[in-house]
């Protein structure tokens, strides 16, 4: 399924990784042997329906989900196994912004809070002005105002919610995002919002996007580069163009033809 | 609007202030603490110097005496000021419901945190713990923690009431810890790579601390009834005013009309109550940033 | 298109939360028909008012709301002046309605066959139920077998199946489905859609459809409204609004929706397109 990707230099390269979960009997293999690889400032799409293992994947990305087998590579190291102080830094480098922008946010945490919060752990600015600094920052870059970083998170709307979720996942300079349905629980045009500002991102910060999504539609329309999962596997991978325009997969025609458009 | 970098107790704080009630409630209890901090006061004066206090002195001719200027709640069967007794007795509630409170609270929250957050094999061990603690008779369990530890006094009761009444709360804590760790903030603070000690305490433990405070202000009325039985049984407080002993004396005569100590005993249990109550729901909702502005 | 006897006429309905300074025009004067057999659209996006409209048909709308104007002609009565009883008697038998969320939808301790059967035990005496169960299982292409499910041991579209089987117990006259396939997958949303362009088709049913999915509304209705804050802002046939919107609202709705195959010629694709290489 994978052709001559060797020459390209990868950023994550995952080889033949498998996520189980629960024990013999009752075990659920949600990933089966996949591999695919992110270049640098790329966003890869991964696409399927609900319990196709797609949000498994990502979680093992950021090690949320610990694989029963197989390699992460990310920048020639394998992160598979990475355990302690190793996964910490690990964590810098990945980062994850997820579905539901009402519950990644701890509602009794002023939002700016917890983004020193992260910065405090990882030890990123000296003091807190510094860290108070480096929010004024990060609100810009995602387009919120700076003043809004001291009040709780109830106080925003979805569309804003997300923003705070990615200027948290930023906050780290991370080179990876991996986005679980980052706009499915948005309106249309929020939803056109975000998407734009993630195509921002990756020009100003050579950022990688794994981007996770039911919708065909969006991945089209901002992905470079596409997997198809069904039942745990990649059952079709390549340009995006080419994987919509011209499915060779069954599955991926009849998830194509379900699509109402217009 | 919330001001800039102010935390979630100082914003609560801010909150609590402008509710007058509970104002009213912290201005009870700060009274209350003040009489116990007097009790406590008195109650070592004089056992330094080794004299009898003033509300221990029996005088038979004034028995029984209603209310009036010189005893402005009375005198009780054996002529002492029912009000000086009253407030030595603040001393024994606040002993009672605040060291035991230290004591399981804590223990509590630490082992539900763990238990629910970490699952497994610790969950498996703690909830066996606490079965196990469960399953004892509380009061032999009390009883058998008095007779080990040395010292005549309170100590025992303190470790015996604390040790056996942290299970309940764990439980609560335990259940809340499983439910907000599958939340996403949760997940996404483990992905930003925080460690589980900052997860447990400092996000996840504002988002359930409602139910450490309510199992607070409801402790008080607990340990004030287990104050009374331990002291009916003879193990608890001895020769001390206390609560539970005052209401003891006091129903005896309340059918022949002495209504005075029943009446005020009565009243400083349900005020101390009410205000720790009223305190602590209003705590809760100033907590809660999602029920302001 | 327009029908000139229609099913469901509102007109000019207002719907008031709160007073004073907190008052909150939910809906803002909004009128629509549905006719006889018609599919109708509302679409908007979340916060305008879509839903409340939907609920208001037959009074269901939250307690707090105040109706502060409007009529709503269903069947020739008018809705708002009825009674609680004469509209409990509507709800369910005439106006049926099926919501985004099945799993919460039905009762997880009773077998989907009981709640069908109880569906129609509320608004029809003396049928054969065993039967009646049967048949409407049949409607929707579900197996008999089913009937002793419990609603934790079938899927998403399975349960969607079993609310509108229930929905059909009484042979509603307005079928009202408020996004009725968000919660599911594509393959399953189209089997669910499929279903509904049938049963319309079919048991000649008016449906009025509540959704956000602009891909929908062009699979399925025959006219749709556009609401924006409480208002409808353009109203017409399916194609006319999505191929030539007027409204400046629709407009920008219609760039923001991201298409599968995107058109070279409109303006947001060049942008793609020379960021996507």
């Amino acid at each position: 399924m994978i052709s001559n990707e060797s020459k390209v230099k990868t950023l994550l390269k995952v080889d033949g990784l498998n996520v189980i979960y629960g024990h013999k009997k009752e075990a659920v293999h949600a990933v089966k042997d996949v591999s695919f690889y992110i270049k640098p400032g790329e966003i890869f799409g991964l696409v399927g329906e609900s319990g196709c293992g797609k949000s498994s994947l990502g979680k093992a990305m950021v090690r949320l989900v610990d694989p029963a087998s197989g390699r992460i590579g990310f920048k020639e190291a394998n992160v598979a196994q990475l355990k302690g102080r190793a996964l910490q830094e690990y964590r810098r480098e990945v980062q994850m912004v997820f579905q539901d922008p009402y519950g990644s946010l701890n509602p009794r945490m002023k939002v700016g809070h917890a983004i020193t919060d992260v910065l405090t752990v990882h030890r990123i600015g000296k003091n807190m002005e510094e860290r108070r600094e480096r929010v004024t920052e990060l609100f810009e870059a995602v387009g919120l105002e700076p003043d809004w970083a001291w009040r709780y998170p109830h106080e925003f709307s979805g569309g804003q919610r997300q923003r705070i979720c990615i200027a948290r996942a930023l906050a780290l300079n991370p080179d990876l995002l991996v986005a679980d349905e980052p706009v499915s629980a948005l309106d249309v045009s929020v939803q056109a919002e975000i998407l734009h500002l993630l195509k921002e991102l990756r020009i100003t910060r050579q950022l990688a996007f794994l981007f996770i999504s039911h919708d065909l539609a969006v991945v089209r329309n901002l992905c470079d580069r596409v997997a198809v999962m069904y039942n745990g596997e990649i059952v079709e991978m390549g340009d995006v163009s080419k994987v919509i325009d011209h499915p060779q997969h069954e599955y991926t025609r009849t998830l194509l033809a379900a699509v109402p458009s217009f | 609007m919330s001001e800039k970098g102010k935390s979630l107790w100082g914003d609560a704080w801010l909150r609590l202030k402008r509710n007058r009630l509970a104002m009213v409630c912290l201005g009870l209890v700060v009274l209350f603490t003040a009489l116990a901090l007097y009790g406590e006061v008195v109650y070592r004066y004089h056992d330094w110097k080794d004299i009898s206090p003033a509300y221990q002195k029996t005088n038979l001719d004034l028995a029984y005496q209603a209310p009036s200027s010189e005893h402005w709640m009375g005198t009780d069967g054996l002529g002492r000021d029912v009000m000086a007794r009253l407030i030595q007795g603040v001393r024994i509630a606040y002993k009672v419901g605040i060291i035991t409170s230290l004591i399981a609270i804590p223990i509590g929250v630490i082992l539900g945190c763990l238990a629910g957050f970490f699952g497994g094999k610790v969950d498996d061990f703690i909830v066996w713990l606490y079965s196990t603690f469960a399953s004892m008779p509380g009061l032999l369990f009390i009883l058998a923690i008095a007779m080990v530890v040395p010292d005549n006094g309170l100590l025992g009761i303190y470790l015996g009431i604390g040790l056996t009444t942290w299970v309940g709360l764990c439980r609560l804590v335990r259940g809340e810890v499983i439910k907000h760790k599958e939340q996403t903030y949760v997940q996404a603070a483990k992905a930003l790579g925080l460690g589980s000690g900052r997860i447990i305490f400092k996000h996840i433990l504002p988002n359930i601390s409602h139910v450490i405070i309510v199992t607070f202000s409801l402790r008080f009325p607990a340990a004030v009834g287990t104050e009374v039985i331990m002291s009916f049984l003879g193990i608890g407080v001895q020769g001390e005013p206390s609560w539970g002993l005052m209401i003891d004396s006091a129903r005896m005569r309340l059918w022949q009309g002495m209504w005075w100590e029943m009446t005020f005993v009565t009243l400083a249990v349900f005020l101390l109550v009410l205000a720790f109550n009223l305190l602590g729901d209003a705590l809760r909702d100033a907590l809660d940033p999602r029920l302001n502005d | 298109m327009m029908d000139s006897n229609p099913i469901l006429k509102v007109s000019n309905l207002n719907i008031h939360f709160g007073s004073g300074d907190d008052l909150v025009k939910a809906v803002d004067g909004i009128s629509f028909t549905v006719g006889r057999g018609e599919t109708v659209a509302l679409v908007g996006e979340s916060g305008s008012g879509k839903s409340i409209s939907s609920l208001a048909l037959t009074k269901l709308a939250p307690r707090a709301a105040k109706y502060v104007a409007g009529e709503i002609h269903f069947n020739g009565q008018e809705m708002l002046s009825l009674s609680d009883r004469e509209l409990r008697q509507i709800r369910g038998s005439q106006i049926s309605y099926i919501f985004q969320e099945p799993m919460s939808s039905l009762n997880p301790v009773f077998t989907v066959g009981w709640q069908i059967k109880e569906a129609i035990g509320l608004h029809q005496k003396g049928v054969d139920r065993k039967s009646e169960i049967i048949r409407l299982l049949d409607v929707v292409h579900l197996p008999q077998r089913l009937a002793t499910a419990y609603p934790h041991e079938m899927s998403g579209g399975q349960l969607q199946r079993c609310m509108i089987a229930m929905a059909l117990a009484c042979s509603p006259d307005l079928l009202v489905a408020d996004e009725p396939t968000t919660a599911l997958d594509v393959t399953v949303q189209r089997e669910i859609l499929n279903l509904l362009a049938e049963l319309s088709e079919k048991v000649d049913l008016s449906i009025l459809m509540i959704t956000h999915n602009f891909g929908i509304v062009s699979d399925l209705a025959d006219r749709v409204y556009v609401m924006q804050k409480g208002r409808i802002v353009e109203e017409g046939t399916t194609h006319k609004v999505l191929y030539e919107p007027q409204h400046e609202y629709t407009k920008q709705l219609m760039a923001a929706v991201p298409r599968l195959h995107p058109k070279p010629p409109a303006s947001f694709t060049i942008e793609n397109a020379k960021e996507g290489e």
